[in-house]
């Protein structure tokens, strides 16, 4: 960058921050008043101080929705490795039938490989080791290694014709998180947080929480960009909540340090913040004063929500003794309800293992042990607690896997590899049709036949949900305006109430 | 030649409109002028009524020329056509009259023109009733338009194609005007047709009369509506040609013919929104933004549904001090507020009352407050009421009964309130639209009990170790043996934590009154009373997992599931021998060897053992050797410990060579690759 357009840049910032700092909005001098002003201090159920100009960042961009919402919040179970959609919700017994031929070249249809089967000189086809049988009012097929998940089918909308462009995990995951494959963009939820902002202004908008899966106990690795707020305000990122002593790291005060001191401190820091904003006008400081303002909240927010130490057996007996262990599936569901009831507007799940590319029998049951009885618990909870209603809960990875074995097919073993041109999916809640099956494979579960429905089209349906349109919510940066369903997404009516 | 005549009629509308602007402007000047006697003012309105009485004839000549055409009801026709020529015969005598004054008419002058005037209205008049219908001025447009709520539901010919037809076809095919002797207004009509035939049975190949004539290219004289007059739509089209394919059946419903995704689409847009929020919504007025500014300075409590939307949802869900300077805040704006959240406040009877201002709720959340069946009765006044969820709560059956009156109430979420099962079931028996939610308990019964916790610092230790054991849920009784064999309920029964001062291999199961026993749990205890003084590795691990060197194998530190957390050794396609010495001779009869296997990793177990002993470090003697087969194809993660049995000896230094399969096998997804060696702790007793 060249000096004359570095001095342009800065003139043009410290422009805004003067309008802002005239605006009866306050950020500017005026927020820093209010930041002292003791009488503007109001106190929580705690007996707390908190402060009202540290509520910039929980109100979002939209002043209001662009339509009339299904749904105020969302729970996203993402399955993370792609889960095979062969072994747990589309039925192919074609593929049983002519287990161990070659997959003909007239499905595969010139289908880009990965490198871990593209040196295969066959494509054996391989159908389910684990039986299938129908559930719910329309007789819908699910795996007997779903029995939790069987016994809830009726109040789920299971798509199975998803589509991603994406071949490998990280741009795959990336996709639907983000809209692109690059690295870079803001994740849904931080869409959401800049969006709408929190409905509860003691908890992040935006809340991850993250377990790993027996079935691939070292899989595949996730990385935080992934709940990052790419060119949004960092304020928008994903907060993620640990499975240990501390949930939110760095959040305790260190000992000796009291609530009062604390509170001084940061009316302290906030100030030398504050004029260091004047000087320099980076909108990054405001976006720290605020996160600052966040933490001290969380201190009491977060402890509240984490701690499960008062939920009923039964309630442990719906989501599996598991729940029991922080850091599991089973506690996470339950701690996104837990967060759900605080009005989190997007709590973000990831479960790691289901990247099966070898010993897929075996490893998918235990994967599928992990997550069926607390996910098909999590969408019953919230059912009985009238959350369901105002909720929208989506079940599913970043792609599906492959017809054929990958490595050597065996009577009692094979593997699959990644299948980015269909996969299952499912969704409850709010303004979705519950107890239906969205979408057809063709007989080989290779193809979509019937009513595809790409990673932005899910995208712009979720959005649609949260009364927001997807074409509107934009930010500009570098020149362009960026959305998360980037230049396309279609709602997908059909699934719609 | 005729035909020219007549279609000269057809500038009958344009022509019709002169003679009423000028006669009435005529009348006006004749008014206006009156007092003035002069001239000029004179002439103009002799001027004026000369163009009147030309406009006047020559509307009704071509008007006489239309009306032979046909298609118009002959009495609307008989009175406006002979009026028109009592109104031209009038204009023309008031000009002469003007022109020519004469003592004896100057007093019929201005009566005559007050008649004139008259006979002007009533001939537009019935002339307007020919062309727009008789009922064209009174009819409420607003009233007569049908509403489809359900579209499955709505009746195809009544609420779908009587409407098109109303609103395109009607106007000139109508009991009054009945153009190509068609009348469209009912079922019987339209079954008779018009003059050229049937209008909806097609004949041989061809559309129906109906389609025919709307598809007909624009510039077709036949084609309908006639060029000029409102279009059909494009989806008017397709509904007509769905109707008309299902043998346009009269009294079908929509929902239960068949129809295409287009046609689906199409009949969902007719839908119009009169759910009880619409309604609300068009009665309430908009929301000053200031308000809502002012009530969410601390934090957000009041949304707008959406934009240009003057409902409201407010949230005051989670706050324990909740008063009633919280509810009356919101007063101002209380009948915007169709969703109101008072879930896990302090919300109480004292302070129910002030929900009676908030009269448009259609969702009211009051689950986890204190309320009780005494605020049932204000909220069994909020007529609008479709969600209620009291969950949680003290309401009882009592309470239940007052929601009766709540017509349009559809979900209740009771769950854990103090509701009865029976009187849950009575109520949506005799309330079938309302969902009553519950899950069934069953539900999420487990099948079977997992295996109690067993919880020990380390699986070894030197002299004794405590164990306990614990199992998630309550009432459970736990069970456990020691001495290898399985447990069930006839064995010891754990009250206590269990020392254990040797080897032990502990079994236990879980059990509960009526359940099956849960499956065994299995731990290894080992005892290990020799404690080497030093080690030695004959190569060095690989520098990645080197852990603590050797003495990570004696520190006494078990490593864990993580094959990275230190306390493991790891070789890559290579095998290894530790050399351990003893502080004195001992007698050594057991060596046992802690490995890790997670073929995913590459990493295996090893495939074979070899022990010597010495007293003096230099001249070993092997005592035993061991060969195991290699894994079979699994993916497990797991570690265990080999225990090798060697003849008893006295010894000061034991050599224990560890080997490694080296290479993966064929089955495993890279066979070849090198593969690992884990091992922690070389225990001797």
């Amino acid at each position: 960058m060249s000096e004359k357009k570095i001095i342009e840049e800065r003139s043009l910032i410290l422009n805004r921050r003067s309008f802002l700092g005239k605006t009866a909005l306050g950020v500017g001098g005026v927020a820093l008043a209010s930041l002292l002003g003791a009488n503007l201090f109001r106190k929580d159920e705690n007996g707390l101080l908190t402060k009202d100009d540290s509520l910039e960042g929980v109100k979002g961009i939209l002043n209001s929705l662009h339509h009339p919402a299904k749904v105020k919040r969302v729970i996203y179970l993402f399955q993370s490795g792609g889960p095979s959609q062969l072994e747990l919700f589309d039925y192919k017994p074609l593929l049983n039938k002519r287990r161990g031929e070659d997959l003909p070249e007239s499905i595969r249809n010139g289908q880009r490989l990965t490198g871990m089967t593209a040196g295969q000189d066959k494509f054996p086809l391989v159908g389910s080791l684990h039986n299938f049988s129908q559930h719910g009012k329309n007789g819908t097929y699910i795996s007997d290694i779903l029995p939790y998940t069987a016994k809830m089918v009726d109040e789920l909308c299971i798509i199975k014709s998803m589509y991603t462009e994406a071949i490998n995990h990280d741009p795959a995951v990336t996709f639907f998180q983000t809209g692109s494959q690059q690295p870079g963009r803001p994740s849904i939820g931080s869409w959401l947080s800049y969006g709408l902002g929190s409905e509860n202004e003691n908890l992040p908008a935006f809340t991850v929480l993250l377990s790993r899966g027996t079935g691939r106990p070292n899989g595949q690795p996730l990385y935080t960009r992934l709940w990052g707020n790419g060119f949004l305000h960092s304020l928008h990122q994903g907060v993620q909540f640990r499975a240990a002593k501390d949930p939110v790291l760095y959040l305790n005060d260190p000992k000796g340090i009291t609530k009062e001191v604390k509170r001084e401190m940061l009316d302290n820091l906030a100030a030398l913040n504050d004029k260091h904003y004047q000087d320099s006008g980076d909108p990054e400081i405001k976006s720290r004063i605020a996160q600052y303002e966040m933490a001290y909240r969380m201190q009491t927010s977060v402890p509240n929500v984490m701690d499960t130490a008062n939920e009923p057996d039964y309630i442990y007996e719906m989501y599996g003794p598991e729940a029991k262990i922080p850091g599991t599936y089973a506690a996470n569901c339950l701690l996104a309800r837990r967060l759900a009831e605080q009005d989190v507007r997007f709590i973000q799940l990831y479960h790691m293992g289901w990247d099966q590319h070898d010993n897929l029998p075996g490893a998918i049951a235990k994967q599928a042990k992990d997550v069926d009885q607390a996910s098909a618990a999590l969408v019953a909870d919230l059912k009985q607690r009238g959350l369901l209603e105002d909720t929208l809960v989506i079940w599913g990875g970043e792609f599906g896997r492959t017809n054929y074995s990958q490595g050597l097919l065996t009577d009692t073993n094979y593997g699959r590899d990644h299948h980015p041109r269909s996969f299952t999916i499912w969704m409850a809640g709010g303004g979705i049709k519950p107890g239906i099956v969205y979408g057809e494979t063709d007989d080989f579960g290779y193809n979509i036949v019937k009513d595809p429905v790409h990673v932005h089209d899910f995208q712009a349906t979720m959005l649609h949900l949260l009364g927001i349109d997807h074409e509107k919510l934009t930010y500009k940066y570098q020149g362009r305006r960026f959305r998360l369903t980037d230049v396309e997404g279609h709602i997908v009516k059909d699934i719609l109430t | 030649m005729i035909l020219q005549i007549i279609s000269l009629g057809r500038l009958h509308p344009l022509l019709v409109h002169l003679p009423i602007g000028i006669l009435v402007l005529a009348f006006l000047m004749e008014l206006y002028f009156r007092k003035k006697e002069s001239e000029t003012e004179n002439n103009i309105i002799i001027f004026t009524l000369a163009i009147a009485a030309l406009s006047t004839v020559l509307s009704v000549a071509s008007g006489w020329l239309l009306g032979e055409d046909g298609g118009y009801d002959e009495t609307l026709l008989f009175r406006h056509r002979w009026m028109a020529i009592g109104l031209a015969i009038g204009s023309v005598l008031l000009y002469f009259i003007k022109k020519y004054p004469k003592s004896w008419s100057k007093n019929i002058y201005l009566p005559l023109f007050i008649c004139v005037i008259a006979l002007l209205g009533l001939t537009g008049h019935y002339g307007g009733s020919m062309t727009h219908g008789e009922d064209y001025l009174y009819k409420n447009e607003k009233a007569k338009k049908v509403v489809i709520t359900d579209v499955d539901n709505a009746l195809v010919f009544n609420d779908i194609i009587m409407p098109i037809l109303d609103d395109k076809c009607v106007s000139c095919h109508n009991p009054n005007k009945v153009k190509g002797g068609l009348i469209m207004t009912n079922k019987e009509q339209l079954l008779l047709g018009g003059e050229s035939g049937s209008l909806l049975v097609a004949e041989k190949d061809e559309d129906p009369r109906l389609i025919h004539h709307i598809k007909l290219p624009m510039e077709d004289d036949d084609h309908m509506p006639p060029k000029g007059k409102v279009q059909l739509t494009n989806q008017e089209i397709q509904l007509l040609e769905w109707w008309i394919g299902h043998e346009n059946c009269f009294d079908c419903v929509a929902g239960t013919l068949d129809k295409t995704e287009k046609i689906n689409t199409i009949l969902n847009s007719l839908e119009e929104d009169t759910s009880t929020r619409a309604l609300i919504a068009k009665k309430v007025a908009m929301v000053p933004e200031d308000w809502l500014a002012s009530i969410n300075i601390n934090g957000p409590i009041v949304t707008k549904l959406a934009e240009k939307n003057p409902l409201l949802i407010a949230n005051l869900s989670g706050n324990k001090s909740l008063g009633k300077n919280d509810l009356k805040a919101l007063k101002k704006y209380a009948e915007n507020i169709v969703e109101l959240n008072l879930g896990n406040s302090n919300f109480n009877d004292t302070i129910s009352s002030y929900l009676t201002s908030f009269k448009n709720l259609t969702k009211l959340q009051l689950q986890n407050t204190r309320i009780t069946d005494k605020s049932m009765e204000v909220i069994g006044d909020l007529e609008h009421l479709e969600s209620l969820n009291i969950y949680g709560t003290d309401i009882t059956d009592l309470g239940l009964v007052k929601l009766t009156a709540l017509n349009g109430l559809k979900t209740l979420y009771p769950w854990n309130s103090k509701i009865t099962k029976e009187a849950l079931d009575g109520f949506s028996s005799k309330h079938t639209g309302i969902t009553v939610v519950s899950i069934s308990e069953d539900l999420f019964t487990p099948s079977s009990l997992e295996p109690p916790s067993i919880i020990a610092d380390t699986d070894f230790f030197k002299d004794s170790i405590e164990v306990t054991m614990d199992y998630f849920f309550k009432g459970v009784d736990l069970y456990y043996t020691l001495d290898g064999s399985e447990p069930d309920t006839t064995s010891t029964r754990y009250n206590e934590p269990i020392i254990l001062t040797a080897s032990t291999q502990l079994k236990a199961v879980s059990h509960k009154p009526g359940w099956e026993l849960s499956p065994v749990k299995t731990v290894s205890f080992k005892k290990s009373n020799i404690l080497p003084n030093s080690i030695t590795l004959n190569n060095k691990p690989n520098e990645k997992y080197k852990g603590n060197g050797g003495n990570t194998l004696i520190d006494l530190k078990r490593g864990t599931s993580n094959f990275v957390d230190g306390n493991w050794i790891g070789y890559e396609g290579s095998s290894f021998a530790a050399t351990l010495k003893l502080q004195k001779e001992e007698l050594i009869s057991t060596v046992s060897v802690g490995a890790f296997s997670s073929p995913e990793k590459w990493i295996f177990y090893p495939t074979g053992f070899k022990v010597w002993v010495s007293q003096d470090g230099n001249n070993f003697k092997l005592v035993h050797t061991e060969k195991l087969p290699t894994e079979k194809p699994n993916s497990d993660t797991k570690f265990q410990f080999f225990d090798l049995n060697i003849p008893p000896t006295k010894s000061t230094y034991v050599k224990v060579e560890v080997i490694s399969q080296l290479k993966n096998p064929s089955w495993h997804p890279n066979p070849g690759g090198k593969s690992w060696l884990f091992v922690d702790e070389i225990v001797l007793n």
